[in-house]
């Protein structure tokens, strides 16, 4: 059950400095139990995967039998590895490039669809399409000749 | 109306977006009606000269159906996990005083920064350990763990609004910590919970990368993993691929249709307050 505390506030809170000191009726607070299933749930799918795969990067495991421990072994192998250098290299360009793209863009769209123009929200509906759909379609409906189609697997967002 | 000056720049900016959104869309839809013959004469761009619906009824033979059946059943048990799961959090969240529900808050920020890609290979051992393995549950469990930290953020900063005031004319009332969550914070904050929900759902709607990993035989499949396969198998089939493109896109289209105010206050509240 929620038990209530009433121990001086952890974190500083602009309602509590308003209040009236003394004054007013004591306002009963949920506990940490109203947060404990989403905790607990969350904590399991993505917490414990998150610690899991950092003690995995010290083992060597094919995924069936019991991990074995082989210390920074994966490590210097993979600051070796050309495509793992190479990919790092993609992505930062892809996220740079993304954001000096996307940020001027919106800014002036965000600018025009802030003015007066009549069809204005008709279009600010269709500006929004994109984040709708999914990296699949998309990746599917951008890749135009299917001959090419061949080892890329789409990313996933 | 007229009488701002118009501002040229942003207008053509604009303008580029909109192609940038609209042509693919109008290609799209135009090949889809199209025979691959007729497809095949006229190419993407010019008006199309021949309609059928033959290619949105292949997509069906094809698999089409299930696929869209197990996207659906996995978009609806992640809504009713993060309905279930949030608002109470998002309560503690903003309510509490004790000092763990301020670290797990923190914790749930940091599970923004986690890309689900970077946890596959543990999340698929805890998967097949479970014995889900190619099972929607297994789809399903990990889904709607990635989207608690947005929707927790949603929500928490919708129901962050109410006011102290309400809460003490409760407290008056003797109210326990249930009966103002029930009676105040949730039909305070039935919007915040319309965009959780709508926002959850595109998330399992559009998932890739869990169904990708965690299943494997074609009753299992969703959407996006059956548009994947349609690409690679039928690849050749340009108007029936496209088709299925458009029947995984339409039901988005017509929550968007009627949901848009929910979903963009909630990705304003993400980004803006």
């Amino acid at each position: 059950m929620p038990t209530t505390t009433l121990a001086a506030p952890t974190v500083p809170e602009r309602r509590r400095a308003r209040r009236s000191p003394g004054g007013g009726p004591t306002v009963s607070r949920p506990g940490f139990a109203w947060a404990l299933p989403a905790t607990l749930f969350f904590g399991l799918f993505a917490l414990v995967p998150l610690v899991l795969v950092v003690v995995l990067s010290f083992t060597s495991w094919a995924g069936l039998g019991a991990p074995e421990f082989v210390g920074l072994g994966n490590w210097q192998r993979l600051a070796r590895d050309p495509v793992m250098i190479d990919s790092l290299w993609l992505s930062v360009l892809l996220t740079a490039l993304g954001v000096l793209v996307q940020t001027p863009l919106s800014l002036l769209i965000g600018v025009w669809a802030a003015g007066p123009q009549r069809n204005r929200a008709v279009l600010s509906a269709i500006f929004f399409l994109p984040l709708l759909l999914s990296a699949t379609a998309v990746s599917v409906l951008a890749r135009p000749s299917p001959c090419s189609s061949s080892s890329s697997p789409p990313s996933s967002r | 109306m007229k009488r701002h000056r118009p501002n040229w720049l942003a207008g053509i900016g604009a303008v580029a977006w909109l192609l940038l959104v609209g042509l693919p869309i109008y290609v799209m839809l135009a090949i889809t009606v199209q025979t691959r013959e007729g497809y095949g004469r006229n190419g993407p761009i010019a008006p199309p000269d021949t309609f059928t619906l033959e290619n949105y009824t292949g997509a069906f033979d094809e698999g089409f159906g299930r696929y869209l059946l197990n996207t659906l059943v996995v978009t609806a048990s992640v809504v009713a996990i993060v309905l279930l799961l949030v608002p109470p959090l998002a309560y503690a969240i903003v309510r509490s005083r004790s000092r763990l529900t301020s670290q797990v808050f923190r914790l749930f920020l940091l599970g923004l920064a986690i890309p689900a890609q970077a946890v596959i290979v543990p999340i698929f051992y805890l998967i097949s350990k479970a014995g889900l393995y190619d099972n929607l549950i297994g789809v399903i469990l990990p889904t709607a763990a990635f989207s608690l930290p947005v929707c927790a953020l949603i929500l928490s900063g919708v129901m962050r609004d109410i006011t102290g005031d309400l809460y003490e004319a409760m407290a008056i009332d003797g109210a326990t910590p249930a009966r103002v969550f029930l009676q105040l914070v949730l039909p305070l904050s039935r919007g915040g919970i319309a965009t959780i929900a709508v926002f959850s759902a595109l998330q399992a709607w559009n998932g890739f990368l869990f169904p990708l990993i965690l299943t494997q035989s074609d009753s299992t499949k969703v959407i996006t993993l059956g548009l994947y396969n349609f690409q690679t198998q039928y690849g050749i089939n340009i108007p029936g691929l496209l088709a299925a493109v458009v029947l995984s896109m339409v039901p988005v289209l017509l929550v968007y249709l009627f949901a848009r105010r929910a979903l963009v206050r909630g990705l304003m509240g993400v980004g803006g307050k």
